[in-house]
């Protein structure tokens, strides 16, 4: 007799409502497949993101940097731009028989602030004012030079004069090349150079213009004055900021009138060259015995004959304070 | 009755199987890749960080060397510009620390500070200069871009991930569907194909059941015939035994007896004619020697028919002894050597049995006689438990294989046959393998 069954098969798989096979054991093995790989996955992740954790983070405040070797002898060190005269001043100095003080080379006004706080000089070169948070650090600035913020060209530029707008159409890219057709070439100092932020002062766009240019990464940007001078000597067509007060005579530079008016002491003096930055000594406190007789020196006759041979306007205690102010 | 229906449930099975492996496909396709590219651009961002740090430790040294004394107070600028101009833009951070891992950028904290600091990977190299470690040159490489990608590539795949399992598991149930839509009205089909066949099934079994039932009367009447004929046949061979007997009893004891005597009278009269006439006397003992002789011709006539009718002799001395005789008597006259092997043991057997018995000997015996042209001759009769064995086996020139087909045996061979198969028995006649023929007959003892 033909019987009627109400579970069957066809082949291996069950068609009927008890078919014998379970499913368990495989969905066993892919849920622990699924783990695995997200197990994996995981380890990978936070495996990949590891890595060495800096020792400064979390940290308040600027520890102090160790301190260099001392030598026995007034240490000074700041922007490019004092040292000229002040190197022109402190050899003078040490003619008159004073100890000869050491003289760095640029570290800029910020490192030479740096340095005197970390007790590396004696002295700290600035041509920048000074911050409030610097005069909280009880730094003392005694201002003793004004320089000219000199428009240097490379000696073969034809044209002799630039006005604010025509710094400006220069510095942001819109005019590319000068009278006689050669391209401009615009180099620019690093951000917080005194030199631009003293330009800035009077050509207020001059600070965006100069942001802007940073960001697009527009023109060569050097760091010290001794390399502007290099560079625009070495550059046809080369255009930048000098605050040194004075040029090289051996090098193809020359500077441009602004607004019909050349940096000269005179127009430093009467106040009709508006471009310009006082340099000053930074002290730790007040000037200890071997400061004050260098400053005693600055401050003199001989002293400010230096300073205007160099192109500076001499300044004293007063014009200081005010210009901090 | 109404076959239950069958459920085809292929697609919740296979639902069953196809569930983990969409889910572990999802898993694959949507975790792999992403992983993958996470950790092969953070390698990438580390190789960097570590190119970009030994970079700028390099400028360091040159900072280092050229200024011991001053190099971290004029660094700040150079860090700044490698910042600024020299570095990819995926570098977040570059920092410089001197040997006391005091960072040398005094404004470090604010823009640390600014930065994200989960997502950045920092790798450092040394500032080697005299074999003595002046400084160590951090490098933050961003991670937030790549992990930006990873989760948008993670979003990708996981979305390609759920198509691909759902396409993994939507086709073939599919497919399964449909055929288990085509199997289910197979299979309704078949059930309905079971009912008819079950029906069919019963019909027939109770047809057959009749005709069974009917078979088996039939037989069982065959056999009641059948049985009842063996009977009447058997009865028969015993009536006409008995009759034969009987013939031969009276012809042995009337005519015999007569003939005897009128043998026995001629001689007398022939030995008185002697004492008579000679020259008539003469005459009559010649008749009377020639009735005699007809006489004797007439009462060995009488003797032939006698044992042609009916071995009377087993009744009279028995079946072994009658055999024996037969034997015997087939030695003297044929000039055969005859071997006898007789167990019949004392058993009394049935007359038609015993007589059948004697028969075929008899009739195995002449037809050596007359075909084999033998020189020996055996014959072994047997009584076991149920049957009754007789063989006869000569070394003759053995039987033409016609001879021994039954329908072309002779007329002896044919009436052997029937007396044996009549008692239920079987005889047989076969050559030997080194020449001569064997006649071997069973009857069973219990006659049905």
């Amino acid at each position: 007799m033909i019987r009627a069954h109400r579970s069957t098969t066809i082949g291996e798989v069950p068609i009927g409502p008890d078919h014998p096979r379970s499913t368990a054991p495989w969905a066993t093995v892919a849920g622990l497949t699924v783990l695995t790989v997200l197990g994996l996955a995981l380890w990978l992740l936070v495996g990949s993101a590891r890595g060495p954790q800096p020792p400064f983070l979390g940290e308040a405040g600027v520890a102090p940097i160790r301190r260099p070797a001392r030598v026995d002898a007034l240490v000074l060190a700041g922007s490019g731009s004092n040292l000229p005269v002040t190197r022109a001043l402190t050899a003078a100095h040490a003619a008159t028989g004073a100890a000869p003080p050491v003289v760095h080379a640029s570290v800029g006004s910020g490192g030479g602030l740096r340095a005197l706080i970390d007790g590396a000089v004696d002295i700290a070169l600035v041509s920048r004012a000074l911050s409030p948070a610097d005069r909280g650090a009880g730094m003392v600035a005694v201002p003793y030079a004004r320089a000219p913020v000199m428009l240097a060209v490379h000696s073969s530029v034809p044209e002799r004069d630039l006005d604010r707008e025509g710094l400006l159409a220069i510095f942001d890219g819109r005019r590319t090349a000068w009278a006689d057709g050669t391209p401009i070439v615009v180099l620019q100092r690093e951000r917080g150079d005194s030199s631009h932020a003293a330009v800035a002062r009077v050509v207020a766009a001059l600070a965006d213009v100069d942001e802007t240019a940073y960001i697009a990464r527009r023109w060569r940007v050097i760091y010290d004055d001794v390399g502007m001078q290099d560079a625009i000597a070495s550059t046809e067509g080369s255009i930048g900021l000098l605050g040194s007060g004075s040029l090289p005579d051996d090098l193809p530079i020359r500077t441009l009138t602004f607004e019909g008016v050349a940096p000269t002491v005179a127009a430093l003096t009467d106040g009709s060259y508006p471009l310009y930055k006082d340099l000053a000594f930074v002290t730790l406190g007040e000037p200890d015995a071997r400061a004050t007789e260098l400053l005693r020196f600055v401050f003199s006759a001989p002293g400010r004959e230096i300073i205007e041979a160099h192109g500076c306007l001499p300044l004293g205690h007063r014009g200081a304070e005010a210009e901090d102010r | 009755m109404t076959p239950p229906l069958v459920q085809v449930r292929l697609r919740d099975y296979l639902a069953a199987q196809l569930r983990p492996l969409a889910i572990v496909l999802a898993a694959v396709v949507a975790v792999t890749a992403p992983t993958a590219f996470y950790v092969l651009g953070m390698r990438a961002l580390t190789v960097q960080a570590q190119v970009a740090s030994r970079q700028v430790g390099d400028v360091i040294r040159s900072d280092v060397e050229r200024r011991p004394a001053m190099w971290k107070y004029d660094a700040v600028k150079l860090i700044e510009h490698i910042r600024t101009y020299e570095l990819q833009e995926s570098i977040a951070r570059v920092e410089v620390v001197d040997d006391r891992d005091v960072p040398i950028d005094p404004h470090h904290a604010t823009a640390l500070a600014e930065l994200d600091q989960e997502h950045l990977l920092w790798q450092v190299s040394e500032v080697l200069v005299n074999n003595t470690v002046v400084a160590h040159v951090w490098v933050a490489m961003s991670t937030l871009e790549l992990r930006r990608q990873a989760w948008a590539l993670l979003a990708g795949f996981g979305g390609l991930a759920v198509v691909l399992a759902g396409l993994v598991f939507w086709l073939p149930m599919r497919a399964v569907g449909r055929a288990q839509h085509e199997i289910g009205a197979l299979l309704a089909r078949l059930e309905a194909s079971k009912a008819e066949l079950a029906a069919l099934n019963a019909g027939l079994e109770r047809l057959v059941a009749a005709r069974s039932s009917a078979l088996t009367t039939a037989l069982l009447e065959l056999q009641e015939k059948e049985h009842r004929l063996r009977e009447l046949s058997l009865r028969a061979v015993e009536v006409q035994e008995q009759q034969q007997r009987s013939i031969a009893r009276d012809l042995h004891d009337s005519a015999g007896q007569t003939l005897t005597a009128i043998r026995i009278n001629l001689q007398l009269v022939g030995n008185l004619l002697e004492q008579a006439r000679p020259d008539r006397l003469e005459r009559c003992v010649e008749l009377a020697i020639r009735t005699t002789a007809l006489v004797d011709e007439t009462v060995e006539e009488i003797r032939r028919a006698v044992r042609s009718l009916g071995p009377s002799v087993i009744e009279d001395v028995g079946l072994t002894r009658a055999l024996e005789r037969l034997c015997e008597d087939v030695e003297q006259q044929g000039g055969l050597l005859v071997e006898t092997q007789l167990a019949l043991g004392d058993r009394t057997l049935p007359p038609a049995l015993e007589t059948t018995c004697y028969r075929v000997v008899q009739e195995g015996l002449t037809n050596v006689i007359r075909h084999a042209r033998a020189g020996q001759v055996s014959v072994k009769v047997t009584v076991n438990t149920d049957v009754l064995e007789v063989e006869v086996v000569d070394d003759g020139i053995g039987l033409p294989a016609a001879a021994r087909a039954a329908s072309n045996a002779g007329h002896g061979l044919v009436g052997m046959r029937e007396r044996v198969e009549l008692l239920g028995g079987r005889l047989d006649i076969a050559p030997e393998s080194d020449g001569g023929t064997r006649l071997t007959a069973v009857i069973p003892l219990r006659q049905t």
